[in-house]
């Protein structure tokens, strides 16, 4: 199935075909997601208000972790098949995840400082979500560090897949370790433990938020696809034009 | 309105974590669609340039090797 969209024509023609419905429908979710985030859910009966701060707490989680497999597995695809386009959507969707990550440790924090009294505790869920954003930053970095874009490539590949035993430790460590952070109650086997008033909104933000994911990793990847045209473009022209003044040297 | 606002004595945390949810969320949008309209305009830039260049380059050569000995 990759195979049809290693051709970065196919992929380009593909993601064009489907960024502006995935860009309609992050606006439409999302928007929906507010209205009932802020208009048609019930404050909670322990937190309060604050539990607003759910809709977008929770939903930058799921999209922290679920950037980061993404990229795992672009990074397995590129590896493996040595698809180009693959270390291309990877590159595209790191800054995208990091910053979902970003928004899940502040929104965080500004809800553990009402609700727990403390803006940070180094427990199990908080560190391991902390490490997650410093992989990020990391695969962006090695990704970057070469003059050799496929070396690059390779190492923050290989970066992305060690990283990846983060996701299960940061999924588990509520039920793992003693911590402050409640356990899942939205992805729990059986009946979620969330109320439909308050399970709808986070519902609709995962959603929008996953379109505006997909949206932006489209984007960045056109003009990742772009950079790399240009500098082709830029060599073959260095390479056409020394070719020729050796040409004239000789001749003349 | 104040109650909006004021969101049971927690509106500064709750409005602090929605505005910097969306001020992150707007940096990376503005940056990711003017970073590909940048490149992709200076690809179609280079490109436009590209045939005519190796047209200049061909022409000389098909008058052999005139073209060179005049320039």
């Amino acid at each position: 199935m990759f195979h049809r969209f290693a051709n970065p024509t196919r992929f380009l023609r593909l993601a064009n075909a489907v960024l502006p419905w995935v860009t309609g429908l992050a606006v439409l979710l999302t928007g929906a997601g507010l209205y009932f985030a802020f208009g048609a859910s019930p404050p909670d009966y322990q937190q309060g208000e604050t539990v607003r701060i759910m809709y977008v707490h929770v939903p930058s989680a799921w999209m922290a972790m679920f950037g980061y497999a993404f990229i795992a597995v672009a990074s397995a695809v590129g590896l493996i098949w040595k698809h180009p386009v693959a270390h291309v959507c990877a590159l595209a969707a790191a800054p995208v995840g990091a910053c979902f990550t970003l928004i899940c440790l502040t929104t965080g924090s500004l809800w553990g400082k009402p609700m727990w009294g403390t803006w940070w505790v180094w427990d199990a869920r908080l560190t391991s979500v902390l490490v997650l954003f410093f992989l990020y930053l990391g695969f962006i970095a090695l990704a970057n560090a070469f003059d050799d874009a496929a070396r690059g490539e390779k190492a923050s590949a290989i970066l992305a897949l060690v990283g990846a035993v983060n996701l299960p430790i940061i999924k588990f460590s509520v039920d793992w370790w003693n911590t402050l952070h409640q356990p899942a109650s939205v992805t729990r086997i059986g009946m979620p433990a969330v109320h439909s008033s308050m399970l709808i909104p986070l519902l609709l933000m995962a959603a929008g938020f996953t379109m505006l994911f997909f949206s932006l990793v489209i984007v960045r990847a056109r003009a990742e696809l772009a950079g790399r045209r240009i500098d082709a473009l830029r060599s073959a022209r260095i390479h056409a034009d020394t070719a020729r003044n050796v040409a004239d040297g000789f001749q003349g | 309105m104040s109650d909006i606002v004021n969101m049971g004595g927690h509106g500064g945390y709750i409005w602090t974590a929605w505005g910097i949810a969306l001020v992150v969320l707007a940096v990376l949008v503005a940056a990711s669609v003017k970073s590909m309209r940048a490149r992709e305009r200076e690809l179609a830039r280079l490109e436009a340039e590209a045939p005519r260049r190796r047209r200049r380059g061909n022409t000389p050569e098909a008058g052999s090797e005139t073209g060179r000995e005049n320039g």
